[in-house]
């Protein structure tokens, strides 16, 4: 989802590994800034940006991609510290601040280990590898005779060592070996060993900083009223109102733009005060008189029949293959359906939050809950007009992204009411602003047909979506799907069928549309596995076997509207039926698929490829006596690649699960007059501890494959899982999300 | 003035009586480790103990607080680890860790009133309490493994006294 791409070469350049020049000053092309040269002497060994040894041999690695909960601060080191030969116990960690030396910071699209792997080996390596030479040079021996171990470097023939605290001086004077030498991942002491999170200690005693805990002396406190309605604007406001309240200092409008640069704010009022309780009964307090303008006509009831409507006429074909009228038109079964899926909310637990500081000689601050500090960096040297060398950005820990603290519009207005209050402005919002003013997870309508043949099998099928595009941010007035919306589960979905279309339906955007974990995914892994189950049943064949026989022989093809930068994709090939069609037999084993179930049990399972995992879940439900029922269990099985933290994936895969299961069972926001009608978690449900199944459990696939995404993928495959497990017990399908609301009224009926 | 006593520390307050226990404990007594989540104790992030019992500090004006003991995050091990969070640790209960505060803090008070509570207690004493990362199977894990180490001290203390 990355929409500005660093290649692979740049970032293998920005690590200082990829063009064999490290160590001394090391360049990086295309930089704004280059790091400080490689210290010499009494100061250190600092041969990469992601790696600094000081004077007594203790290490700092950098992480440069923001912690929200995934697990980065913990894994990341890891993978340094590895081909390091680090003693964890001397590494101390430091979060970057937003800057391209380090690469891409981007933290989302379930990417920092799939794109970081590589080059922090290469960065851990590159520091060894001197030392390795450095230790070679003093024993006067070749340098294939010495290996470094724990810190320190060892000749096997003699039993010497040398502890690296003794080697940095000269390693520091070293030019680059002409080749890395990487480990042999048999070797990994680190990687693929469940680690303690780095964090945990500073989390359960309450010491963590979190953006909302940012302090600074003499910071004042903002809440903004924000455009109640997507690009309402200000027609007047009553400062008194505001003002009168007590701890109130300044009102900073915020001015409406158009939406660029992209996460810009809407138009609103800053209420800065001396407390963040003065700021939030300000801003409650401030009357603004708002001109709702053309999206205060939004409702969800006629915007679900827009797009219904939509779906029903041809759309802009983003894959296909064959001649799918012809294929619908053969004899036949004729099936279609149409999926309907619910407006969602992220809702991290810490609502957005920033402090920034814009000083009086226009150079700017900015510490919070940020997922891309470079990016921000680079956004708010455009919205005030100076050199991004000018803003600096720190992320703190987040209290949950999912996709939310991507869209940094918060960021804008801390920076907005910093210049016009002046000094340091913590810019709050509360858990209504989340909810009314978020960058949604869209409501989308899917319609399948397909005509199967004599074996079962589809020969043709046909795909339509309509749902509105996450580009309005970077294109104004697109009104249709984008290619890399529709890959994300529709165009790179893996089965062999003769003829087929799949394509995009028109859909204005009256509303902000963003990224929520798995994003496009959600719906279209909900809308393929409810079809092919139907396919399955029509086909008289069991949802497993009858998957496998639809996926054909194994192959790996090129989805045309994945991103072909080779950091996404690794070696070009995206799709890899093969690992499509282990992880379900992997998964329909280990639950011991097709068994007999007890009295009142039924199962459903689903399977989907997203972000180059492959991911299948088993949901178990019993029905209760009652006519409700009870999830027994979620199995998850997941291929993503090389695993560095096994315990992490698993922790991933669980909170996917539960994550699932809120959009699965109750998320839906609705609008009406342009407005969401929402506006806490006394509306907007949000899984609690007594609703999860009594069992959830990850399997991992083993794997030497590069390592793929996992903070998203476990995610669409719940809800369909469950969906198929509800028609299991009722025969009824269920084709809406959230399907607890349809369970009820079918019951009822 | 207000007085009130968090974590058995006396403090004169300057603050408008019906001002939440949460900004007050947050943003005049610097103790930040309990968190804002939603601002009508609908998801627990905000749990303190009010003599022992735990509170949503984010819909409990400051006044309502005023002569009883309050127990933050900061003060629920009395200077050391507390075993719901040493548990904490053990099981690998946090992900992004910005409701375990209130978590822990609600934990700590079920086990101080039911010593070996079931998954029943559990749900009871915890379902407000919101996790959006999905922690709770841990929670659930890290509440038994508390359990267990307080029986544990509990009969240690026992053998010890015999």
């Amino acid at each position: 989802m990355a929409m500005r791409k660093v290649s692979r070469r740049e970032l293998l350049q920005a690590t200082g590994a990829a063009g064999g020049l490290l160590a001394l000053g090391v360049y990086v092309p295309g930089c704004q800034q280059r790091p400080s040269p490689g210290n010499v002497g009494s100061t250190g060994f600092k041969p990469n940006v992601f790696v600094a040894f000081d004077a007594s041999g203790d290490v700092t690695i950098t992480v440069s991609r923001s912690e929200m909960g995934q697990g980065v601060r913990t894994s990341l080191p890891r993978i340094v510290a590895d081909e390091l030969e680090a003693d964890l116990a001397r590494v101390s960690l430091k979060q970057s601040i937003g800057d391209p030396i380090y690469g891409d910071q981007n933290t989302d699209g379930s990417k920092t280990v799939r794109m970081m792997f590589t080059p922090l080996r290469e960065a851990g390596a590159a520091a060894r590898n001197l030392l390795e030479q450095a230790a070679a040079d003093t024993w006067g021996v070749p340098i294939d005779e010495v290996t470094a171990r724990n810190h320190g470097v060892e000749h096997g023939a003699t039993g010497r060592r040398i502890e690296y605290a003794e080697l940095l001086n000269a390693a520091a004077e070293m030019p680059l070996p002409a080749s890395l030498r990487l480990k042999d991942p048999a070797e990994f002491r680190y990687i693929g060993r469940s680690a303690t999170g780095v964090d945990n200690e500073a989390i359960v005693t309450g010491a963590a900083i979190y953006g909302y805990d940012f302090t600074l002396p003499g910071m004042k406190y903002a809440c903004v009223a924000r455009a109640p309605v997507f690009d309402a604007r200000i027609r007047d406001y009553d400062p008194a109102t505001g003002l009168a309240v007590p701890g109130v200092s300044a009102l900073c409008h915020i001015p409406h733009t158009a939406h660029t640069p992209e996460f810009v704010p809407q138009e609103g009022i800053a209420v800065v005060a001396d407390s963040s309780w003065a700021a939030i009964r300000g801003r409650d307090a401030l009357v603004v008189d708002w001109d709702l303008g053309a999206n205060a006509d939004y409702n969800t009831a006629d915007y679900r029949r827009e797009l219904a409507e939509s779906v029903r006429s041809p759309g802009t074909v983003h894959r296909s293959a064959g001649n799918v009228e012809a294929g619908l038109a053969a004899e036949g079964t004729l099936l279609e359906a149409t999926w309907e899926t619910a407006m969602l909310a992220q809702a991290p637990m810490e609502p957005p939050v920033a402090t920034a500081w814009v000083h009086e000689n226009g150079d700017c601050e900015i510490w919070g809950s940020i997922q891309d500090v470079q990016d921000t960096q680079r956004l708010v040297g455009l919205w005030l007009g100076i050199d991004p060398s000018r803003v600096r950005v720190q992320a703190t820990l987040l209290g949950g992204g999912f996709g939310r603290k991507s869209q940094t519009d918060y960021v804008f207005e801390a920076v907005e009411a910093s210049r016009q209050a002046g000094g340091p402005v913590k810019l709050i919002w509360t858990r209504e602003d989340d909810i009314r003013h978020c960058y949604y997870h869209s409501e989308a309508v899917q319609l399948m047909r397909a005509r199967l043949g004599e074996d079962g099998l589809p020969t043709g099928w046909l795909m339509r979506a309509a749902y509105p595009t996450i580009d309005w941010m970077f294109q104004a007035g697109r009104e249709e799907p984008m290619d890399w919306e529709l890959g994300m589960g529709w165009t790179n979905m893996p089965f062999e069928v003769p003829n087929f279309s799949i394509e995009g339906c028109r859909a204005r955007v009256p509303i902000r549309i963003g990224w929520l974990r798995s994003v496009c995914n959600v719906w279209h892994a909900f809308s393929i596995n409810g079809f092919v189950d139907e396919m399955a049943a029509a086909a008289g064949e069991d949802p497993v076997a009858y998957r496998l026989r639809l996926l054909g022989k194994d192959r790996t093809f090129d989805a045309p509207n994945e991103p072909q930068d080779p950091m996404e994709s690794f070696n070009g090939t995206t799709v890899d039926t093969g690992r499509y069609r282990r992880v379900l037999q992997f998964l329909a084993e280990r639950t011991d698929w097709g068994k007999p179930l007890p009295e009142g049990h039924y199962r459903g399972i689903a399977v989907h490829n997203s972000f180059y995992s492959y991911t299948a879940s088993v949901v178990e439900i019993a029905v209760q006596p009652d006519g409700s029922f009870r999830i027994v269990s979620v199995d998850t099985a997941v291929d993503c690649g090389r695993i560095v933290n096994p315990d992490g994936v698993t922790a991933q895969v669980e909170g996917a699960t539960i994550y699932g299961l809120s959009i699965a069972l109750h998320g839906e926001l609705t609008a009406s007059e342009g407005r969401v009608q929402q506006s806490n978690f006394s509306d907007y449900r949000i899984l609690r501890i007594h609703e999860i199944p009594g069992i959830i459990r990850a399997h991992l696939v083993e794997s030497d494959a590069p390592p793929s995404g996992i903070g998203e993928p476990p995610t669409p495959v719940i809800a369909p899982a469950l969906a198929s497990a509800l028609h299991a017990a009722s025969g009824r399908r269920y084709r809406r999300l959230p399907l607890l609301a349809d369970w009820n009224a079918s019951r009822g009926q | 003035m207000i007085s009130i006593n968090v974590n058995q520390q006396p403090y004169e307050i300057d603050v408008d009586p019906r001002t939440p226990l949460l900004w007050v404990l947050r943003e005049q007594l610097g103790l930040i480790g309990t968190k804002f989540g939603c601002g009508i104790a609908q998801c627990g992030a905000c749990t303190v103990q009010l003599n022992g019992a735990p509170i949503r500090s984010c819909a409990t004006p400051v006044s309502a607080a005023s002569g009883g003991e309050i127990t933050t995050i900061e003060g629920i091990g009395f200077g050391g680890m507390h075993p719901v969070q040493q548990a904490w640790i053990d099981e690998q209960v946090p992900q992004c860790g910005y409701c375990q505060a209130g978590q822990i803090v609600a934990a700590a008070a079920l086990l101080d009133r039911v010593p070996n509570p079931t998954d029943a207690d559990i749900d009871t004493a915890m379902r407000g309490n919101l996790c959006r990362c999905g922690t709770y199977p841990r929670i659930r894990r890290g509440i038994k493994r508390a359990a267990a180490i307080m029986a544990a001290s509990r009969d240690a203390a026992d053998s010890s006294d015999g």
